[in-house]
């Protein structure tokens, strides 16, 4: 009776099993609910469940509640999480690569950055999964300035600044360096109160960023040249990405991939929108004068070769691309 | 903050009284059980006080009642986002006239940066508290109804300069409702980006405290801007359940809290698929 009853109930359990393949995907970030970001991560993930007939559903959790980036990929290695949508630096200890569209002073405008995307885009995936995570999303967050209590418009200008850099950031931290100056690293949490308190006066964050974070009410001049762009990604660990079907795979993908496009054309939006408005708030755009701050990229940039910050060779090999697309645009504009 | 702001500007309703117009009218909206009722039977309200504005133009008299109204019926029974961004502008028009008919300087400070602000409401005391809370009020709900306009985000700051300077005057000040709109400002971001919900939380209490438990929509704000965003799912639930056994008939809230229970009943509805 009893292995009548073990039989019964195994068999139900194999029953339901094959009856439920639903997967659900945790998903966390410090990305808040009613931020653009979430709104279309929403909609994907509502799209997916649709799609897939419920087979695949997405879970997030917004706001950070899952703790930092750092910590979030820390829970998807434990299995507690299944994915991030994460900055990409947070992922440049796992592939160097995901920095690329983030180093100093590499792009002038999107158009260069989109053209350039082509590309690297499938590279910057193809590392990633070489290394255990499934890109599902990359957008553009927008072009980060130096924005400070005073106008930046030399290299000089920065000195007894006090400057902030995200914790972990190997590149910003080497620019400040080469600069001539001892960054301040510390959680993005804590940049509001630096701010407020006098411990920071020099951040690097896009236009939309500085008002939702309400640093604009604590800046007064942003110097108008776009030192780096700044990324997120979709990731989620392989291996709980395979459990899905390769269809249900395909339609995430697709739907995921989707939404991040679309936020691409959103922040961009935002960001023209933000910059008026911090002209608006009184903010002063200073254009920096000369080349020095992109000497002092450089050769921040050749000091992180050989601690591995990112991948040198497909840089040259984007750069490359960037002045066969200038060339090109150059030529276009002058018949 | 999806209409957040907005919803809970039907409770400075009830501050307001309007000149020659019965002077419970504005009292018995807030005090009717019915939210439909009130729903159908406001516009013409509306369309009445359009007509005393345009009769005493810089009367706040007429003016504050109906920044008031006009804020309210759009964050509570407006659902056509051209239309709420239409009344919440016209009630921010309203307040802005108001308060710049009797504080000049307060009013040049507001296009300038918030220590200006701050400067300049040091000169006033509570005899502009219901001048400085319409506007500020107006002004929220003008904000949440152009959220994707990062110009209108960027002044988030100065109305929380203003909410902060009437409860550094009255704490209570409205039946806590003063407290409510600073419990949903400082729940907007998370810890993790620099937010402040340890504030949203003391906010919400005090409101809570301030009309001795009976502001139902304190309750239900707190579930939704404070208990999700921290993914405290048993205060959520305790908040909601708390505002459905609770009876809505309170002096000046009865309206508001029959919405709560109407939003209540949604949020914890949804409590286990947004926890699980």
């Amino acid at each position: 009776m009893n292995l009548f009853k073990t039989f019964l109930v195994s068999s139900l359990i194999a029953f339901a099993s094959s009856q439920t393949m639903a997967a659900t995907l945790k998903i966390a970030t410090v990305v808040p609910n009613g931020s653009s970001w979430m709104n279309e991560m929403k909609a994907a993930a509502k799209e997916v469940k649709k799609k897939t007939d419920g087979r695949v559903k997405i879970k997030y959790y917004p706001g950070g509640v899952m703790g930092s980036d750092k910590t979030v990929l820390r829970k998807m290695r434990s299995g507690q999480l299944h994915g991030g949508a994460i900055s990409a630096g947070a992922l440049a200890h796992i592939y160097n690569g995901v920095q690329l569209y983030s180093l100093p002073f590499t792009f002038n405008n999107l158009a260069e950055v989109r053209h350039v995307r082509k590309t690297f885009d499938p590279i910057i995936s193809q590392g990633l999964a070489d290394n255990g995570f499934q890109l599902l999303g990359l957008s553009e967050g927008g072009f980060a300035y130096l924005m400070s209590n005073k106008a930046l418009t030399q290299a000089a200008d920065i000195q007894g600044q006090k400057v902030w850099v995200p914790e972990g950031d190997l590149i910003g931290n080497e620019i400040f360096t080469v600069a001539g100056i001892n960054p301040i690293a510390s959680p993005i949490s804590n940049v509001y109160t630096g701010l407020q308190t006098g411990l920071l006066d020099t951040v690097t964050i896009n236009p939309s960023g500085a008002i939702a974070l309400q640093w604009h009410t604590k800046i007064q001049h942003m110097a108008d040249e776009p030192l780096l762009l700044i990324i997120g990604m979709l990731v989620v660990d392989q291996q709980a990405f395979k459990k899905i079907s390769p269809e249900d795979q395909v339609i995430v993908k697709q739907t995921v991939a989707a939404a991040f496009k679309r936020l691409d054309a959103i922040n961009e939006q935002g960001d023209i929108g933000a910059r008026a408005a911090l002209q608006k708030n009184g903010i002063q755009f200073d254009t920096p004068s000369g080349t020095e701050w992109r000497e002092i990229a450089k050769q921040a940039l050749s000091n992180l070769t050989k601690v591995n910050a990112y991948p040198a060779q497909e840089y040259q090999q984007m750069q490359q691309l960037l002045k066969e697309y200038r060339n090109s645009q150059q030529h276009t504009a002058t018949p | 903050m999806t209409r957040i702001l907005i919803i809970i500007t039907i409770l400075a309703l009830q501050a307001c009284s309007i000149g020659n117009l019965p002077k419970n009218l504005s009292r018995s909206m807030m005090n009717q059980e019915d939210p439909e009722l009130v729903r159908t039977a406001a516009p013409a309200y509306l369309l009445m006080l359009d007509a005393l504005v345009a009769t005493y133009p810089d009367d706040e008299t007429f003016l504050i009642p109906a920044a008031k109204l006009y804020g309210a019926y759009a964050g509570v029974f407006s659902n056509d986002q051209a239309q709420t961004q239409r009344m919440a502008t016209r009630a921010k028009i309203y307040a802005q006239h108001a308060l710049c008919e009797n504080e000049e300087d307060l009013c040049l400070a507001l296009d300038q940066q918030v220590d200006d602000i701050v400067l300049e409401l040091e000169d006033l005391d509570e005899d502009e508290l219901n001048l400085v809370y319409t506007f500020a009020s107006s002004w929220a709900s003008w904000i949440q109804a152009h959220s994707s306009n990062w110009d209108a985000v960027a002044q988030l700051p100065k109305v929380k300069t203003l909410f902060n300077w009437v409860l550094s005057y009255d704490a209570d000040y409205d039946n806590g409702t003063a407290q409510v709109y600073m419990g949903v400002l400082e729940s907007q971001l998370p810890p993790s980006l620099g937010g402040r919900p340890d504030l949203a939380k003391m906010h919400f209490e005090n409101a809570i405290a301030a009309s001795n438990g009976r502001h139902l929509m304190a309750k239900v704000l707190y579930a939704q801007q404070y208990a999700r965003l921290l993914f405290e799912q048993e205060l959520h639930d305790r908040l909601l359940t708390e505002v459905l056994t609770a009876n809505p008939i309170a002096e000046g809230l009865t309206l508001i809290n029959q919405l709560a229970k109407q939003q209540a009943e949604v949020l914890l509805a949804e409590s286990a698929e947004y926890f699980e």
